[in-house]
């Protein structure tokens, strides 16, 4: 379907390069996947890559884990996925089984447990930081102060279950989007 | 019954995948009310160490949920939970990427992206508040520490794992 070449890739290739990617990802994966994807294997060129990274967003689950059966798929059918979901997950999950184990040993030490009561201070830290400077970069800061300001009201003070507040707030805003891009007399144009 | 258990995790977790607009961190508060508050599967201070856990090891975020599902049920817990949660969406991604040209679909992906990215922000700080709010309590301590990690990541370019690092000493000297 993509024009250009139809390149395919061995499945083992595809496990261990996402299994490298995955466990060379400390607080988070995607920041890796267009130098692992693109620029040392290219796999994909930069077009490509953002479309696959557009969808693999709006489609529900991990970014990239999507992303990766979609690439594993493209390139080796079913074992190409298969490979590109275990790359990812395999050695990861045994790394975090041994730290659950770990933990569950030690947390009841109580110099361990007051470590974990501080990281969990800055994990939270870091939580409201990310989407402080998320905010930042928006253009139009109002629109995204009501948001905030919307979400907020009805998930902490109302109680109301994040589903019940994305099924309304999601078709909302595209009907909303799509409207504004009419007015505008854009085509909603490729970004 | 642990049957029931399993697949109560794995259909929950499915949910849970479609609600994870922007990431895995914006269903945190739900899960947390899922796995604490209703079931008691997990107790308050471990939902918030395995979190920090998921932090700093690596491999993709939405790994949290392996180790929500391992406290719950030990290690087939924790596997059946990282299949719900991304299971059923790798086979929607497959058929997406497999049935529909990709770049058609740009058009619509940049719209939807476009309205999900204010909803996303959103999501993460009221969900970085009621994490703060629960883990901080009342400790002067323990808000002085979030706030002091809200302005290093904002303001210098301190990998969180120093910063994760330093919540650590602090932890457990001082408090």
């Amino acid at each position: 379907m993509q024009t250009n070449t139809l390149k395919t890739l061995s499945p083992a290739t595809i496990f261990w390069e996402f299994t490298l990617l995955s466990v060379m990802g400390f607080g988070g994966v995607m920041p890796l996947a267009y130098h692992y994807i693109v620029e040392r294997n290219k796999w994909l060129n930069d077009k490509e890559f953002v479309e696959i990274l557009g969808v693999s967003q709006i489609l529900p689950g991990g970014n990239i884990i999507n992303l990766g059966v979609m690439l594993g798929w493209k390139f080796a059918r079913l074992k190409g996925a298969i490979a590109a979901f275990l790359g990812l997950l395999l050695i990861p999950s045994f790394i975090l089984f041994g730290c659950a184990f770990l933990y569950n040993r030690y947390s009841n030490n109580v110099i361990v447990n007051h470590a974990f009561i501080g990281m969990s201070a800055v994990a939270a830290g870091l939580i409201l930081s990310t989407s402080i400077k998320l905010f930042m970069k928006q253009g139009n800061r109002i629109k995204a102060m009501i948001y905030i300001s919307i979400i907020f009201t009805l998930l902490i003070i109302f109680h109301l279950h994040l589903s019940l507040i994305l099924i309304i707030l999601i078709p909302l805003t595209i009907i909303f989007n799509l409207i504004m891009n009419k007015k505008r007399g854009l085509n909603h144009g490729i970004k | 019954m642990e049957l029931n258990k399993l697949f109560a995790l794995f259909w929950h977790f499915t949910f849970y995948s479609l609600l994870a607009v922007g990431g895995v961190s914006s269903t945190l508060f739900t899960i947390h009310h899922y796995l604490v508050e209703s079931t008691h599967w997990i107790r308050d201070d471990q939902f918030f160490a395995l979190y920090t856990i998921a932090q700093i090891a690596p491999g993709p975020n939405l790994q949290i949920v392996t180790l929500f599902g391992y406290q719950v049920a030990g290690l087939i817990g924790g596997l059946v939970t990282l299949l719900g949660m991304c299971g059923p969406s790798s086979l929607l991604a497959i058929f997406f990427e497999h049935t529909t040209n990709l770049y058609h679909t740009s058009i619509w992906s940049s719209l939807i992206r476009k309205s999900m990215t204010p909803i996303a922000i959103g999501l993460l700080f009221a969900n970085g508040y009621t994490i703060a709010f629960h883990v901080d309590g009342v400790s002067f301590q323990l808000i002085a520490i979030t706030c002091i990690t809200i302005l290093l990541n904002i303001k210098t370019k301190l990998h969180p794992l120093i910063l994760i690092a330093g919540g650590a000493v602090i932890g457990a000297t001082f408090i």
